[in-house]
């Protein structure tokens, strides 16, 4: 038999092999995806750091998702123990938008929060974006959801978000989470601390959108803007945020974790060919 | 059906498989040196090298000369 099938076979395998790599680093189609499950080995997401705060990744029960051996088994869900905790993502070249989907349980923290570190040093500093706040989600105030805002007001007063900022009431009357507009001075930040009742106050404001809820797990997306987020040694930092959780066995407070899908954008190859050639 | 090779045929298929495995090496090290995490994000480099190892080895043996029966 003659071996030139095999030698073309030979020559053929890695030839493909680069063709294949080439295709994942120029990214043609602009979206690049990348999903991350604790005990999974990955090269574009760290595990969660420090140690001592997150307890050993565990088995879940769900029927044909387990990872192969080498990858660490069946392992899907951590519980994080300590506040706060860490991990890196490595975008494998430029992008102009990075989204993260948050897969996890919380029982008993009140604010959730990430984001990726914008400066370093001793005064660090996080673009924290909201996963869930139970403040506002399980508040029995009545509630406006628009354009990305809520509003909780303890008796209905205001018809549209549009109309309390049009004609808001005094600052001393109402509070703001993450609320990046104008306010009447005077207006408190929403913290699980404040005493809405002894501080009189009647109305919250928030840049927040209730995280949806798949397979029994709450899913909530933030943003990495990789303009101002910092790269330290070809990665970001990403941070999550879970003030009041603790060792067990002081539940009920808790919070695991179980999955993140990170999803990186960029221009597609013909937008790039349009821009290098200036069509 | 079976695959037969004799030996010219073998020797022809090892050589194929060490030089593109040792150029692979070569081009896939260089890669991934240039833009760190070009292969290695998803392998290791090192894999062509064992795979250029495995093909001389192959090689090597079907080179082997018969040794002289000393009267």
């Amino acid at each position: 038999m003659s071996p030139r099938p095999f030698q073309i076979l030979i020559i053929a395998v890695p030839i493909a092999i680069f063709g294949w790599l080439g295709w994942q680093f120029l990214v043609p189609t602009g979206t690049f995806r990348v999903s991350w499950e604790p005990g999974e080995r990955s090269a574009f997401v760290d595990p969660l750091r420090p140690d001592q705060r997150v307890q050993a990744p565990t088995p879940l029960a769900q029927p044909g998702r387990a990872f192969p051996p080498w990858q660490g088994g069946n392992l899907a869900a951590q519980a994080v123990v300590g506040d706060p905790v860490y991990t890196f993502v490595h975008p494998l070249r430029r992008f102009d938008a990075v989204t993260v989907n948050v897969w996890f349980k919380d029982a008993g923290v009140p604010i959730v929060e990430a984001g990726a570190l914008t400066k370093p040093g001793p005064d660090e500093q996080y673009d924290l974006q909201p996963l869930e706040n139970t403040l506002i989600d399980d508040s029995p105030w009545h509630r406006l959801d628009a354009d990305g805002l809520v509003l909780l007001q303890r008796t209905p007063t205001y018809a549209s978000i549009a109309d309390f900022l049009a004609h808001p009431p005094a600052g001393s009357r109402m509070a703001q989470y993450r609320y990046d507009g104008l306010l009447p001075a005077g207006a408190s930040r929403l913290l699980p601390s404040l005493d809405l009742d002894a501080a009189g106050i009647d109305f919250v404001i928030a840049r927040y959108a209730t995280p949806r809820t798949v397979d029994g797990w709450t899913v909530a997306t933030f943003t990495v803007n990789p303009k101002t987020a910092l790269r330290q040694n070809g990665a970001w930092k990403i941070v999550l945020s879970v003030p009041g959780v603790a060792n067990p066995p002081l539940p009920p407070i808790s919070f695991v974790i179980h999955r993140m899908d990170v999803t990186m954008t960029r221009p597609n190859l013909a937008d790039t060919l349009k821009t290098l050639l200036h069509v | 059906m079976t695959l037969h090779l004799d030996s010219p045929a073998q020797q022809a298929v090892a050589r194929t498989g060490f030089y593109a495995s040792i150029v692979s090496y070569a081009v896939f090290w260089a890669c991934d040196a240039i833009r760190a995490g070009f292969v290695s994000d998803y392998f290791s480099v090192h894999w062509f090298l064992l795979a250029a190892i495995v093909f001389a080895s192959w090689w090597g043996a079907l080179h082997e000369e018969p040794v002289p029966v000393s009267s």
